[in-house]
């Protein structure tokens, strides 16, 4: 008791340096939780992206990259699948929703979907968040697009701006469009955090309409022009979708039709669980954020060097208060605790205040962060993974204040209650 | 049983006491020599012939290679190191040359530090407060408001009875001081070793006391110097 009440006593007389000292330490833990925060927040969202939707089916592939195209809208399908086996998907007994997907144009930089109206309802993200419309509402007319929020917002979209698709992928047009056939903005969507934000949707039957007389791969010319009112009283059945997203009566079937796609006869087609496709993926980049939260560590473990130092260098000025102490009979250990209790208070109002300073920012920076990023970040003083990093920290801190205390342990042994020079 | 009086407040015999370091070693050898209960003794030498750590090892924070040390009956060479901090805390009140006090406690709370660690520790806070209070009062530091200053902001006059105070305060029967009037000028002096002696009456306490001022040394019982009862071998490796 008396040695606490002497170490905060001698800390509130050296206070312009104990203050330092929590500054720092308080600086490395906000960053620390901050780091993980947005690791935790990265991952909820990640693994998030879509929700409600049981299986994913595409041409036959690697599971990410299944998952790549056809949620993140990286990278291509080595090749489609035929209506005729949507069909079949379709009338498969555990399937309650199917919605197609078809990809391979872009806007401006952005991918264009080719999906259907029920893609609008079936689409979760986020534990079971529907999308939903900043303005307009999903597809009147086959001449009408919904886009993300990002690509209303990087270009500048409202309801009723004009649109042209570019054939193919690439950032660079390369001079091809279907400008013949310009799209009306029917519908904005909310921001969600997910790739959705940065996707221009149309309609199944609008990706066949554009590409009416494109079968060789290059625009039509001549004859196979066709006006996008001609192309209207043609038939704009879908031939072929790029991956569908199927959901299913009930979850126990989940396994008897992906044994069912996998087996698929008549196409190479396979099927995939998103929540297990999207573990595999974060495995890869889970190692980023390993390596964020082992650099804010290092950070942690500076600040407790600067402790060690700042209490170190003032032992020889106090050595006389240790002498001092000795002679109305405190013990070595006493002058050990008297050490460590002060460099144990350091770090634990450094630890106290970073928490609570984490969570000022977060309560005031959340809406921000959500805005700038998408990224949203749950409002928790702190979480069990946090407090058992916290406990980490702690533990750590009592180990580097031991280094002080241990060396005013052997001096004042040596010193007793003169100083030896 | 031996009459109480009959045991010496300090006896040592046959001490031997060695201590070295990167910067030099030095070592100590004393044969035998008594202090009676009640006694005030002048401790006198040349500079580093092992005053201080004589001091030292009579409070028991050195230990000695060989030989006793005994203190009001007690062999401190038998204690272990924690029973000696103990036995200190109870027996012994210490004062220093200079900076006896701890700069961020107040006045009061640098005398209440010696009961914090003795057998009055357990007192109630106020009980502690008004032991030291009268025995502030009793040397002269009696304004209250004295009693909240930081001690580092006395004149080294008023430090030096604070320390008084503090070596006094929980009555100990032995009070050790270490050159206490070596930083005062010749007025405090006089001053200080009058309060000094009146405490040490009042308490019936025996004082031992290390001084380089032979005015100072004649007005104690017996003056007592080391050259007398030690064979001292020094060994300079370097340096001081």
């Amino acid at each position: 008791m008396i040695v606490l009440r002497l170490a905060l006593r001698s800390l509130r007389n050296r206070w312009v340096t104990a203050i330092l000292t929590v500054l720092s330490i308080t600086l490395s833990v906000v960053m620390l939780l901050g780091v993980e925060k947005i690791r935790a927040g990265t991952k909820s969202s990640f693994l998030n992206t879509i929700a409600g939707t049981d299986l994913i089916v595409g041409a036959r592939a690697g599971d990410v990259q299944l998952l790549l195209y056809s949620v993140f809208r990286i990278g291509d399908a080595t090749a489609n699948i035929t209506w005729k086996t949507v069909e079949d998907i379709k009338s498969r007994p555990e399937v309650k929703w199917v919605v197609p997907i078809s990809l391979g144009d872009s806007h401006r930089g952005f991918r264009v979907m080719g999906t259907s109206r029920e893609y609008f309802e079936h689409y979760r993200y986020r534990r079971n968040r529907p999308l939903e419309f900043a303005s307009g509402e999903p597809f009147n007319n086959l001449y009408e697009a919904v886009v993300g929020s990002t690509v209303a917002n990087e270009l500048g979209y409202k309801v009723g701006s004009e649109i042209v698709v570019a054939h193919g992928t690439g950032r660079v047009s390369f001079g091809e469009d279907h400008k013949d056939k310009p799209f009306r903005v029917g519908g904005i969507l909310k921001q969600t955090g997910t790739p959705v934000d940065r996707t221009v949707h149309l309609k199944m039957q609008a990706i066949e309409a554009i590409h009416i007389g494109w079968e060789k791969g290059s625009a039509p010319r001549g004859d196979n022009v066709r006006s996008a009112e001609q192309v209207q009283q043609l038939d704009l059945n879908p031939k072929s979708a790029t991956a569908l997203y199927v959901g299913l009566k009930s979850r126990m079937m989940t396994f008897s039709l992906q044994r069912w796609v996998n087996t698929y006869k008549q196409e190479a087609i396979s099927a995939i669980l998103p929540g297990v496709a999207f573990a595999q993926l974060w495995k890869i980049l889970g190692s980023v954020e390993l390596a964020l939260l082992a650099i804010s560590t290092m950070v942690v473990f500076t600040a407790f060097l600067g402790m060690i130092i700042s209490v170190l260098g003032s032992l020889n000025e106090r050595r006389r208060e240790m002498a001092i102490l000795r002679s109305v009979g405190a013990s070595p250990i006493n002058i050990f605790s008297l050490l460590l209790s002060e460099a144990v208070v350091l770090v634990l109002a450094g630890i106290c205040i970073g928490v609570f300073a984490n969570f000022i920012i977060l309560y005031f920076g959340r809406a921000m962060i959500e805005e700038w990023t998408g990224l949203a970040l749950d409002l928790t003083l702190i979480t069990s993974s946090e407090a058992k990093l916290m406990v980490g920290i702690f533990i750590g801190g009592v180990v580097a204040s031991i280094v002080p205390a241990l060396r005013a342990y052997k001096v004042t042994l040596s010193d007793g209650l003169t100083i030896q020079t | 049983m031996p009459m109480a009086d009959a045991v010496p407040a300090i006896s040592i015999a046959d001490l031997s006491f060695q201590f070295s370091n990167n910067t030099r070693s030095f070592s100590l050898k004393i044969s035998s020599f008594k202090i009676e209960k009640g006694e005030r003794v002048a401790l006198v030498g040349p500079s580093g012939s092992g005053k201080s750590t004589l001091l030292g090892l009579i409070c028991g924070v050195l230990s000695p290679l060989d030989g006793s040390v005994c203190v009001l009956g007690h062999h401190l060479e038998k204690m272990s190191g924690r029973e000696r901090d103990r036995f200190r805390a109870n027996t012994i009140g210490v004062i220093f040359q200079q900076f006896n006090l701890l700069p961020y406690l107040s006045v009061l709370d640098n005398v209440v530090l010696a009961l914090e660690f003795s057998k009055h520790r357990h007192l109630s806070i106020s009980n502690k407060q008004s032991k030291a209070e009268k025995l502030l009062t009793f040397l002269g530091l009696g304004e209250a408001e004295m009693r909240h200053q930081k001690a580092s902001q006395l004149s080294v006059g008023q430090q030096q009875r604070v320390a008084a105070a503090r070596a006094f305060v929980g009555e100990p029967p032995l009070i050790i001081a270490d050159e206490p009037t070596s930083a005062l000028d010749q007025d405090r002096q006089a001053e200080f070793l009058e309060t000094l002696f009146s405490q040490q009456k009042a308490n019936d306490a025996t004082l031992l006391m290390v001084t380089h001022d032979l005015t100072v040394a004649k007005q104690f019982d017996r003056v007592l110097d080391l050259r007398d009862i030690c064979d001292l071998s020094k060994n300079q490796v370097a340096g001081s």
